[in-house]
């Protein structure tokens, strides 16, 4: 800047480019420019029509609708020849009648640990329990393998027991260490299985309802498959099963 | 005697309107067939479910007793589509049993092994302090499943809330990514499927209690 506000501004001289070859930078916006429109013009609407394929593929969902029924219900089974539909319904009412549990049944869910004592829809009892752990134990001298599951299914009592004894089977020295008793009067444990104990039929031999000195551990998987429950549900339970009634496990 | 148009096309749009307005003539809906279909499902003595869709409820049964009750959030069906056209499956599927139910993906144990002598891995540890696990840590459970029956006939689980116990991390976007290629042709698609939401207690309840053997599906109007 000179004295006396005498402004001068000195230019850079321009060198001029050379004819015929165009700039390389001005190369490169067109290339840029190029693809900013084939992005917008192209890959935009792609892009779109790749989002509404995905979501306009797949599975269409609608409410239930009361016309269905309508629609889409199955013809009636084939009746056995010479059977009126009233006759067959009466037939199936009958075979209902017959299978469906009589009286009070006990009803097992071995996920949550619970026994409901059930008189038709009716609870009579819910009692928390102890199901089987599932846990597997292998021999390591004989190669057995025993998996502590309860069994599901249907199931009856065959038989209720007071005072009961518990036979301990291999499994229980294998499973602590010890060696095998050589003598069955050595495998007998009094008090083990509480004051009551509900045989199991219709499955696997050896599964019971019985009492358990683990009051600690009921509400948790950690049975060998049969099912422990607490002093006073156990008494209600061989106060109201008779022999012969169902028992569900599920 | 002249005829008034405007009398004639009345009474033409009256009788049209009555025509289509008409409720068809059919059976009630399913009638006599459930009790049949159930008394056969009975006397197979083996665990079965129903499907009661004006009760919105799934129910586990066995022998003509129920055992356990799922209530539904809520009942949709679904038909696969391809480009928003859905292709709507003709099928008698109410009033009817649905074979061979599996899960999808299949309920897995995590089995403990007991180690002879080691009270941490036994299951009834004398040791007080000593928790062992319950079948609800053992079995983790999907947010969604499939019970998956004969003839591509589909019933899919979603479980609303907090699943308790162990839980089986799938991605949201792998079970979309699955229906999208179900629609388009790339995977086999299920004809038809119910999508029930329960509540994810009761949902993990019966993925965990799911009957080993697989059971048979009757869906009740």
């Amino acid at each position: 800047m000179s004295e006396g506000g005498d402004v001068r501004t000195e230019f850079p001289a321009q060198v001029p480019a050379p004819q015929g070859a165009p700039a390389r930078g001005s190369l490169l916006v067109r290339f840029l420019k190029a693809l900013v429109l084939l992005f917008l013009f192209v890959g935009i609407p792609l892009i779109c029509l790749g989002i509404f394929v995905f979501f306009s593929t797949g599975y269409r969902y609608s409410p239930l609708r009361d016309d269905y029924a309508l629609e889409h219900t199955a013809p009636p089974p084939e009746l056995p020849s010479g059977q009126t539909p009233e006759e067959a319904a009466s037939a199936a009412e009958a075979t209902l009648a017959k299978i469906r549990p009589k009286g009070v049944f006990i009803v097992i869910d071995r996920v949550k640990n619970l026994l409901h004592l059930r008189e038709g829809h009716k609870v009579l009892l819910t009692a928390v329990i102890s199901a089987g752990a599932g846990s597997v134990l292998d021999d390591p001298k004989t190669g057995r393998q025993w998996v502590f599951d309860t069994p599901a299914g249907r199931f009856y009592v065959k038989g209720k027991r007071e005072n009961p004894i518990w036979v301990a089977p291999d499994w229980d020295y294998i499973e602590s260490g010890e060696p095998l008793p050589k003598r069955h009067s050595d495998r007998i444990q009094e008090g083990m299985l509480g004051e009551y104990a509900l045989d199991l039929g219709g499955g696997p031999p050896g599964y019971m309802i019985h009492g358990t000195l683990y009051t600690r551990l009921l509400g948790k998987n950690v049975s060998h498959g049969c099912i422990r429950v607490g002093r006073d549900d156990l008494r209600v339970v061989w106060k109201k099963v008779p022999v012969g009634a169902a028992v569900y496990m599920y | 005697m002249t005829t008034n148009p405007i009398r004639t096309f009345s009474v033409f749009l009256l009788a049209a309107w009555m025509a289509f307005s008409a409720p068809a003539q059919a059976p009630a809906p399913g009638g006599n067939a459930v009790l049949l279909e159930r008394a056969a499902l009975a006397a197979s003595k083996r665990f079965y479910l129903e499907l009661d869709l004006s009760q919105r409820e799934l129910r586990l049964c066995h022998t003509g007793a129920m055992i356990a009750a799922y209530a539904a959030k809520s009942l949709e069906v679904g038909s696969p589509r391809r480009f928003l056209l859905a292709r709507v499956a003709d099928d008698r599927w109410i009033a009817a049993t649905w074979s061979q139910g599996h899960l999808d993906p299949p309920a897995q144990v995590h089995r403990i092994r007991i180690i002879p002598g080691d009270e941490t891995t036994t299951p009834t540890p004398g040791t007080a302090g000593v928790e062992p696990p319950t079948l609800e840590d053992l079995i983790p459970v999907p947010p969604a499943f499939r019970i998956q029956f004969e003839g591509g006939r589909t019933l899919l689980v979603v479980l609303e809330g907090e699943i308790p116990g162990a839980r089986m991390e799938v991605s949201s976007w792998r079970g979309r990514w699955e229906e999208f290629l179900q629609g388009l042709g790339l995977r086999p698609a299920d004809p038809f499927r119910i999508r029930l939401r329960l509540d994810a207690v009761q949902g993990a309840a019966l993925y965990r209690s799911f009957p080993s053997d697989p059971p048979e599906l009757l869906v009740v109007p």
